[in-house]
């Protein structure tokens, strides 16, 4: 037979498509012809296809090799179609039984001696193919581990072509033991952090604050002078925040697939992520996109998690504008002319910021130093629709004075506040399932006005506070929903007025550095 | 001399603000015939006013009576008072005064003055007004200056203002610092804020500064003129004056067309002394005017401070020195909000709440002028970390507090 297939599957972002690969072996000029839109690295394919196969003792025939990658229409790119082209161009050489690779579809880069290599992106690669009916996948040995995350498809690990002709012709067992032992109950990260709400000093008001965020799933900021422990105060939100589920988990580690060189072990981590990137970040290292195919940013590895803004005001505008789509919709669209990739960023934002460029703005016997303008152009890098979406604003006390002043950590430990947020997020779901979310930061602001407005009595303070034009209208929604978060926490069944009135003074405003 | 009926509700009625309606005709315009032939620094017709009604002095003037007259119409004391007090004889002192007083005797002009005032003629709409010492406009203050007050203030704008309880006078060189400019108007917005009416002279520098921060603030200010209403001095602040004018008050001593003359600005300085409570010398040079009014303040007992400078800046020399020359009376302003305490007002009644639930009256207690941290609250009041944070936000609710960087600070006046 001079005309046979196999199957691979192309990564757009995280959606996957079946790729059909077809090999065709005709008596013309001796010739290896890849068509069906490759870029460059995958152009490439041929000459590794075709070294590998010679190395295993199967050199391709002197004759005209045409390998179709089909649908033509989607782009495709990077080596991770070599397993399949080789297997292809094998089953057209009669090496291997075609009906033997139909049900299968094989991922992998091909070294020139025939080993099979890492790729990124297996996990959705995987999960794409058991989508669309397929049995079995053959995929590099050391991406097994992510490939088994997906149930109801027989991955197989290959570390050598050699193999896997034996395997097809001989029926000679692949190995699929050997998988490492954190891959083999397939879940990791349940054990205890070193972080704890414990270590924190002398911050009764943040650590209040943190709870009421991981409990809400509120966005925050923590405005405070330099060194005072912003940065500590945020790495210990995921402690509290409750383990992710499975689902959660399998989403989180299909973005960290393709974000990987392929050679991290991705396993099922059920620890909420904390993203910090670095304010020196470009918009699409945070937000997502670059050069070549599109990749997965900062917000989408934070996925379920935390993402962390240290100096946040220190990241460019643009940048930061970028924020608005994902906090807006929990996902990130990067559109190319070929087409457009999704990927979820649902991530809870913590920012960090100084009070003014000095950092000694409002700060209690510390003398600022900067102009009134240099303040505003400083606060004014945070727009309006990444401040409206900050439900928690926390003012974090300079740590020294805290330590100087004998204060004991904090009476919080993350075991218990997780207990706490559990507990509070449970009510949450139950109360909003009917709304299509699950925590009160979620809730759009009209739902939140129509179905969950507390007593009159309750909000008479707040209303007084809109009417006088202390409050806007968005202040007063961040109000509500803060309230809502409280009242679960204190297992109210609603608001009551000392609710509000702590919503008051943990809101966000509409201007990050003064009132 | 004396007015008609009809010439009273012409020329004065219209001037009189409307709690002094019931001030005597003839004594109304004999204190503004004073003030139209005697200049400011001349104390006889106040010394006399103990025991001789303006009126009668007037008549006397117009008479061009001689001593014995003016003596018969006096107790003996009064005149061993005036030997005493004058140092000369009631015959000198009264050839004297004449001399000085009947070139400016003439009715027409006074009446003029007058008119220029019921006219509008100055061109502002403000109501223009005439408070007379002795009536209930008449600012309370000014009486400490016993024979040194005026007899009458010609006032254009709320001349309620006069009778405001706690003024604050804030004066300084006219080459302003930068620095100063800015303590001048934080100081000004304090006072603002705490609804305290600022008093200045309407000159260019510190003065300046202070009246333009309160009309920008629509706070009440006062300026004090040393010329008269129809010569506003100096002609660069001429549109602030003006502002000046329907926001507070301008006031003068002296009748509309007096010049003012280098004399007449020392003369002014006593009533801005004496109309404050307390009184604030921002920036002044060796020889400043400002020194002039701080002494006299000193002299009145009111409260005076000085704002400190470089050691090294000539606009400050005069304060530093003015510090050292009253110790103890003279105190030195550390902070811009520290003038509330100068007043004696410490916290102004707006601040006393009523109606406040055990939590926030707790919180609220421990804030004093300036912003503190929701922790400091928490550790002063000694409530939980959830108790403060509910008496924060009800505060802050009720606009009573209001958030400034990481802290929170008192609201003085609500929705000020």
């Amino acid at each position: 037979m001079a005309l046979a297939k196999a199957f691979s599957i192309g990564l757009y972002g995280l959606s996957g498509t079946v790729i059909e690969i077809e090999a065709d072996i005709s008596a013309q000029l001796p010739a290896f012809v890849l068509v069906g839109l490759p870029d460059a690295s995958l152009a490439e394919a041929t000459s590794r296809v075709r070294a590998a196969c010679s190395n295993i003792g199967h050199g391709l025939p002197s004759k005209k090799v045409v390998v179709n990658l089909s649908p033509a229409s989607v782009p495709k790119s990077g080596a991770g179609f070599d397993l399949a082209i080789a297997v292809a161009v094998l089953a057209a050489m009669q090496v291997i039984d075609q009906p033997s690779v139909s049900g299968a579809v094989f991922l992998g880069e091909l070294g020139l001696d025939g080993s099979v290599r890492a790729v990124p992106g297996v996990l959705p690669a995987v999960l794409a193919a058991r989508n669309a009916g397929f049995e079995r996948a053959y995929v590099p040995q050391a991406n097994l581990s992510e490939a088994r995350l997906v149930a109801g498809i027989d991955a197989r690990g290959v570390t050598h072509l050699a193999k896997l002709v034996g395997h097809f012709r001989d029926g000679v067992g692949i190995e699929d033991g050997t998988v490492s032992a954190a891959a083999q109950d397939g879940i990791s990260g349940l054990s205890g952090s070193q972080l704890d709400l414990a270590q924190v000093l002398g911050q009764d008001f943040a650590v209040e604050g943190l709870v009421v965020a991981a409990a809400g799933g509120h966005h925050l900021s923590l405005i405070g002078a330099p060194g005072s422990g912003k940065t500590m105060l945020a790495e210990r939100l995921p402690t509290i925040l409750p383990r992710l589920s499975v689902e959660q988990s399998l989403e989180v580690a299909a973005v960290e697939s393709i974000s990987s060189d392929g050679q991290a072990a991705i396993g099922l981590n059920l620890n909420p992520r904390f993203v910090a990137p670095h304010h020196s970040s470009s918009k699409a290292s945070l937000i997502g996109g670059g050069s070549g195919a599109p990749r997965p940013g900062a917000v989408s590895r934070a996925h379920h998690g935390v993402l962390f803004l240290d100096e946040a005001l220190e990241f460019s505008g643009t940048t930061l504008d970028g924020l608005r789509e994902p906090l807006e919709s929990g996902r990130v669209q990067v559109n190319r002319t070929g087409g457009y990739a999704i990927f979820p960023a649902r991530f809870q934002l913590a920012l960090a910021a100084n009070p003014c460029p000095c950092g000694m703005l409002g700060v209690v016997g510390k003398d600022c130093r900067c102009s009134y303008p240099a303040i505003r152009r400083y606060v004014n890098r945070l727009s309006g629709p990444i401040l409206d979406r900050i439900d928690i604003r926390l003012a974090i006390r300079p740590v020294s004075i805290a330590t100087a002043a004998g204060l004991g950590a904090s009476a919080v430990d993350s075991a218990s506040a997780a207990q706490r947020v559990l507990l509070a997020r449970k009510a949450a779901g139950e109360r909003l399932a009917a709304h299509g979310v699950e925590l009160n930061a979620h809730l759009p602001g009209p739902t939140l006005r129509k179905h969950f407005k507390p007593q009159p009595r309750v909000l008479r303070e707040l209303d007084r506070m809109l009417a006088a034009g202390r409050a806007s209208m968005r202040g007063y929604d961040r109000c509500l929903r803060l309230a809502w978060t409280l009242a679960d926490l204190d297992g109210s069944i609603s608001p009551k007025i000392e609710h509000v009135q702590a919503a008051v003074a943990l809101r966000g405003t509409d201007d990050l550095a003064v009132a | 001399m004396r007015l008609t009926k009809r010439e009273f509700d012409d020329y004065l009625r219209p001037l009189l603000p409307e709690a002094d309606l019931e001030i005597e005709p003839d004594r109304a315009f004999a204190l503004a015939a004073f003030s139209f032939l005697t200049e400011p620094s001349d104390l006889l017709p106040q010394f006399l006013s103990e025991w001789l009604t303006p009126e009668a002095l007037l008549d006397l003037v117009i008479d061009r009576a001689d001593a014995q007259a003016l003596a018969a119409t006096l107790p003996a004391q009064a005149l061993e008072a005036v030997e005493d007090k004058l140092g000369d004889g009631l015959g000198v002192i009264w050839g004297n005064a004449l001399e000085r007083w009947t070139p400016r005797l003439n009715r027409k002009s006074l009446l003029d003055s007058l008119a220029w005032m019921v006219s509008g003629a100055s061109g502002l709409s403000q109501p223009h007004r005439l408070v007379f010492q002795g009536s209930d406009s008449y600012p309370l203050g000014l009486d400490d200056l016993n024979t040194h007050r005026p007899g009458v203030l010609w006032c254009i704008g709320q001349s309620r203002l006069l009778a405001a309880e706690t003024a604050l006078a804030v004066v300084g060189t006219r080459q302003a610092s930068r620095y100063g400019s800015s303590v001048a108007a934080d100081i000004a917005a304090v006072a603002a804020q705490a609804g305290v009416v600022t008093v200045s002279g309407g000159a260019y520098g510190i003065d300046a500064i202070v009246h333009q921060s309160a009309v920008q603030l629509e706070a009440p200010t006062i300026a004090f003129m040393a010329g008269g209403l129809g010569h506003l001095y100096p002609r660069g602040n001429l549109s602030m004056l003006h502002a000046i004018a329907s926001a507070g008050l301008l006031v003068s001593e002296v009748a509309p067309f007096v010049t003012p003359a280098k004399w007449r600005f020392l003369m002014r300085n006593r009533l801005i002394a004496a109309t404050a409570a307390a009184t604030v010398v921002v920036e002044a040079g060796k020889t400043s005017g400002a020194l002039n009014t701080g002494r006299t303040a000193v002299g009145l007992g009111r409260e005076v401070a000085v704002v400190p400078g470089n050691i090294d800046s000539a606009r400050s020399i005069g304060c530093h020195q003015f510090l050292n020359e009253f110790p103890g009376d003279v105190k030195l302003l550390a902070r811009p909000q520290d003038v509330l305490k100068l007043l004696g007002a410490g916290v102004p009644d707006a601040l006393t709440v009523k109606g406040l639930g055990a939590l926030e009256s707790r919180a609220l207690d421990t804030f004093g002028l300036t912003a503190i941290e929701a922790w400091e609250v928490q550790r002063l009041a000694g409530l939980t970390t959830r108790e403060t944070q509910i008496a924060l936000g009800s505060l802050e609710m009720q606009g009573l507090v209001e958030r400034l960087g990481t802290g929170y600070r008192r609201v003085l006046l609500e929705g000020g």
